[in-house]
């Protein structure tokens, strides 16, 4: 007989529209009938959402509602934070007390295929394995994978699951440094640096919306321009690649987006306040720095 | 329109009360035409599919917008389980699947129920299941078209994937254009199938989405030639079937979808949407119909499609009717003129309504043929608001050639207007009745009448970049540079350079020698050199002494300096005007004096022939 463990899903909301949230619990909650159905390995399922909404965007009536609706599936538990948390401090707001063995960490907008959790947890049943990423569609993501093993390099946390006694020991993730961008990478390579594995699950589809510019390459907000370059300057540092860090702030600085010399200045004034994070991975063990990406992809986006 | 009219004693009716004409003409041959399109697969219409629509129509509650087809034979469980999930992740919910088992064995059968039990209970509600264990591969589109409830009928391979906006992009244009074919666009992906640990088999994606071949509009002359619009870009108004029972040929193996397509499309037109909604998945290592029919059989579908073709007269609208010169135009051009010349990606028009232009007052729209010809159409709707001028933006970099340009201004009271280039102001040099632009943000302005309405404007045109040593010759003979060069040094303590901040030298000699003296200004951390006002020159051997109040001398080159010219050679060429060169100083020390030194030419045909070299070679 399998034994069961629990089981925390956690996502941060923001300004998400109901019917959505709704349709996203919808195919949680058929998912959760397939694997016990077939598996039965889960035992109790706690979702927590975290609103980092500037307004609740459930009321109380609501809460009550959805918690009634799918009591059989899993426990509901909804946290108005009152501020903008970000994605990173968000989710260790809500991981904080977990006490399930395992933590699944989703953004809001993400649909379950109805087999996700019979195969998302599958690669747990081997040792060394601590975390497993979804596979995202229509577009899916473009890092390499080991097409034997499913190793790779780090997890995006659009849906992703992890050992949450690693959660724990990593103290989450690093709200401080990362507010939109590498919280989830940072957090893989950190998971990496205690030995266990990441794994990613070709065979546990979520879908994902995404809009592709006409020539089929990812199209960023002025928001995500900005927090992709102050990311990409924190984690050279923070991974203790130096020269990288200096070409990027000499490119950052010289160059004709402003979100790029923004994102300069502001990582120059965090050097000169002492408030960078401490460096890590000085032998490189586990950074990966390939031009601009972080680990060997199949295609460009 | 209904069925069972007699058309040919309707056509016979309009053409009569035409004095002269006859059965000879073009109208009564296509009238003729359609009638025959509507009863020619009559018999098979009347005795499989029309009672199904029947029994279909007679059934009661809510009919959706769109009807989903999705034909599978149960051998792609983990594909078609994603073509489910894409439906389920559709942005707009207004849709029924109809999924048709074709030709299953007990195994995949099983396998078609378990995947159907496991959907979630809203979404299953949305799934119809049929079977059929006859016909070809076509038989379960009539089939599917048959039971189809929706407005709208699309088909999705059990291997399709499709974004969130692809129902609702449908929806929208079906409110716009009623009854035409409905068209989106659609990246193709390589992908390939992997062996997993638990014997199941996962897609993984090999390339990057491309937008390149179906990322275009519906092209009638291109499309009779080729197919170009994969069937998930499309979706049906389901009267041409259901009404007019025009169904797919079951005696093709292959290309039926096209087959269907262009005979619709003849008689209902297609509406382009213009946005990306579905991905069409190359397959490197599966079976899919390219590789399970042989060419012989690929060539003979094909030849008898084309004899289909051969017998419709077709109608073209006018923007196709352009489409179809351009192409004829374009087989006149030079190929290698079509090879170098600059994709013209995001148009765009600034408005200027007697304020200036403004960056946030723009359309954008895009190139409906190919190059090196161009052929755009801004649409400005509803706008009401007066316009004093138009400025067409041809594409962000310039060094191009362009010629016959002409901005077909269309006024609401069903006017237009026809202006050519010539009529307007352009930042580029006119040369032998063209237009040669070097420099960024290539842009021509025309003046507009403040007092009529304009709905929308057509920009049509050539670019090229056929740059002959003659014609280089004659750009370079335009460039003047004036006797005597204004050489400013701008310094900046703050947040800005300003002209308060700024010293000045006049000079007229090739060798640029000049020192500025700073003393006294205190916290500069950046300068500024300007060579002068105009464009067109060249500087070359380029150096900047810096003397700082501990004596110390930096020298720095060309290379240590930000610009807004274009590296040639050892030098840097300024095209257009306002050369800037800019390098930061150490800001722990007074800047005493600035030495700046080189040598200043106008751009000849030698640097313009680099130029283009390490841009084009």
């Amino acid at each position: 007989m399998i034994e069961k463990v629990d089981l925390q899903i956690q996502s941060v909301i923001y300004g998400n529209e109901k019917k959505n949230l709704l349709k996203t619990m919808d195919a949680l909650a058929n998912a959760i009938a397939v694997e016990r159905r077939e598996m039965g390995l889960l035992g109790n399922i706690y979702l927590r959402y975290g609103d980092a909404t500037e307004s609740a965007i459930l009321s109380e009536d609501e809460i009550e509602a959805i918690k009634e609706k799918y009591r059989d599936y899993f426990e509901f538990n909804y946290i108005y934070f009152g501020f903008n948390s970000g994605s990173a401090r968000g989710h260790n707001i809500l991981g904080e007390n977990c006490k399930s063995e395992y933590m699944m960490i989703m953004n809001p907008d993400v649909i379950v295929s109805p087999r996700y959790f019979i195969e998302i947890m599958r690669p747990f049943l081997v040792d060394g394995v601590g975390m497993v990423e979804a596979r995202q569609t229509p577009v899916e993501h473009q890092k390499d994978y080991d097409i034997q093993t499913g190793e790779t390099g780090w997890a995006t946390t659009a849906c992703a699951v992890v050992l949450t006694k690693l959660f724990h020991e990593l103290d989450g993730f690093d709200s401080e440094t990362f507010f939109l961008y590498c919280d989830d990478l940072d957090f893989s390579w950190r998971i990496r640096l205690l030995g266990y594995k990441i794994i990613y699950q070709p065979l546990a589809p979520v879908f994902h919306a995404k809009t592709l510019n006409m020539n089929g390459s990812w199209k960023p907000s002025k928001a995500e321009r900005y927090y992709s370059a102050e990311a990409a300057l924190l984690m050279a540092y923070k991974w203790s690649n130096m020269s990288r860090l200096e070409i990027l702030l000499r490119n950052f600085k010289t160059s004709n987006d402003e979100f790029c010399k923004k994102a300069a200045i502001e990582f120059e004034k965090k050097r000169s306040e002492g408030s960078l994070p401490k460096q890590i991975d000085g032998e490189h063990k586990i950074g990966q720095f390939l031009g601009n990406y972080y680990s060997r992809n199949r295609f460009i986006l | 329109m209904k069925r069972n009219v007699d058309i040919i004693n309707f056509v016979e009716e309009i053409v009569g009360c035409i004095s002269g004409a006859g059965k000879d003409t073009t109208l009564y041959k296509y009238l003729e035409w359609l009638n025959q399109l509507c009863q020619k697969s009559f018999p098979l219409f009347r005795e499989r599919y029309l009672p199904i629509i029947v029994a279909e129509k007679k059934k009661e509650g809510k009919k959706p917008f769109l009807s989903v087809i999705v034909r599978t034979q149960g051998k792609r469980p983990e594909t078609l389980r994603e073509t489910l999930l894409c439906l389920e992740g559709q942005s707009n919910g207004d849709f029924e699947i109809i999924l048709i088992g074709h030709k299953l064995n007990e195994e995949h059968r099983k396998v078609l129920n378990q995947i159907i039990e496991e959907q979630n209970r809203t979404f299953r509600e949305k799934i119809r299941y049929f079977e059929l264990d006859y016909g070809t591969r076509t038989t379960p589109l009539n089939m599917g078209f048959s039971h189809a409830r929706g407005e709208y009928v699309a088909v999705f391979d059990d291997d399709d994937l499709v974004f969130d906006n692809w129902v609702d992009e449908f929806f929208k244009a079906s409110k716009k254009k009623t009854g035409t074919i409905l068209h989106a666009y659609a990246f193709t992906q390589k992908w390939m199938m992997i062996d997993t640990d638990e014997g199941v088999k996962a897609p993984r994606a090999t390339g990057a989405p491309n937008g390149e071949l179906y990322c275009t509009d519906f092209d009638i002359i291109r499309q009779i030639w080729q197919n170009c619009c994969p069937l998930h870009t499309l979706a049906f108004p389901a009267y041409m079937f259901q009404e007019m029972g025009i169904i797919f040929d079951e005696t093709l193996t292959t290309t039926e979808d096209w087959d269907f397509f262009m005979r619709t499309a003849f008689v209902a037109g297609v509406t382009d949407i213009k946005k990306p909604t579905c991905i069409y998945r190359l397959w490197e290592n599966t079976e899919t119909s390219s590789v399970l029919h042989d060419k012989t059989e690929w060539d003979k579908n094909y030849y008898k499609i084309q004899e289909k073709f051969a017998k419709s007269p077709v109608l073209l609208m006018g923007d196709e009717i352009q489409r179809a010169v351009a192409e004829v135009k374009k087989a006149a051009f030079p190929e290698q003129w079509i090879y170098r010349t600059p994709r013209i990606t995001s148009p765009m028009l600034y408005i200027n309504r007697g304020e200036g232009f403004n960056p946030e007052d723009v359309i954008i729209s895009h190139n409906m043929t190919a190059r090196p010809l161009f052929d755009i159409v801004f649409d400005l709707g509803d706008d009401e608001e007066p316009i004093t001028e138009i400025r067409f933006d041809i594409c962000e970099e310039g060094t191009f050639i362009a010629r016959d340009i002409m901005a077909i201004v269309r006024y609401k009271d069903g006017q237009s207007e026809v202006m050519s280039m010539w009529e307007g102001r352009y930042n580029g040099y006119p040369v032998d009745n063209q237009i040669v632009f070097m420099t960024s943000d290539p842009m021509i302005i025309w003046k507009c009448d403040v007092k009529r309405k304009i709905s929308g404007v057509r920009l049509v045109g050539q670019i090229h970049c056929d740059f002959s040593e003659q014609l280089m010759k004659k750009i370079t003979a335009q460039i003047e540079v004036p006797d005597q060069r204004k050489l400013t040094l701008y310094y900046r303590t703050d947040k800005d350079f300003s002209e308060e901040c700024s010293l000045k030298v006049f000079d007229d000699s090739e060798t640029l020698n000049v020192i500025f003296d700073l003393k006294g200004r205190k916290g500069i951390n950046r300068l500024r050199f300007d060579p002068g006002d105009a464009g067109g020159i060249f500087l070359n051997n380029f150096k900047v002494i810096i003397l700082y109040g501990n004596n110390k001398k930096r020298i720095i080159g060309i290379k240590d300096c930000d610009n807004n010219g274009v590296r040639v050679l050892d030098g840097i060429a300024f095209l257009k005007s306002d050369p800037q060169i800019l390098w930061d100083v150490d800001t722990k020390e007074e800047v005493l004096e600035v030495s700046v030194q080189g040598k200043i030419s106008a751009v000849d045909d030698h640097v313009l022939k680099m130029l283009l070299k390490s841009k084009y070679l």
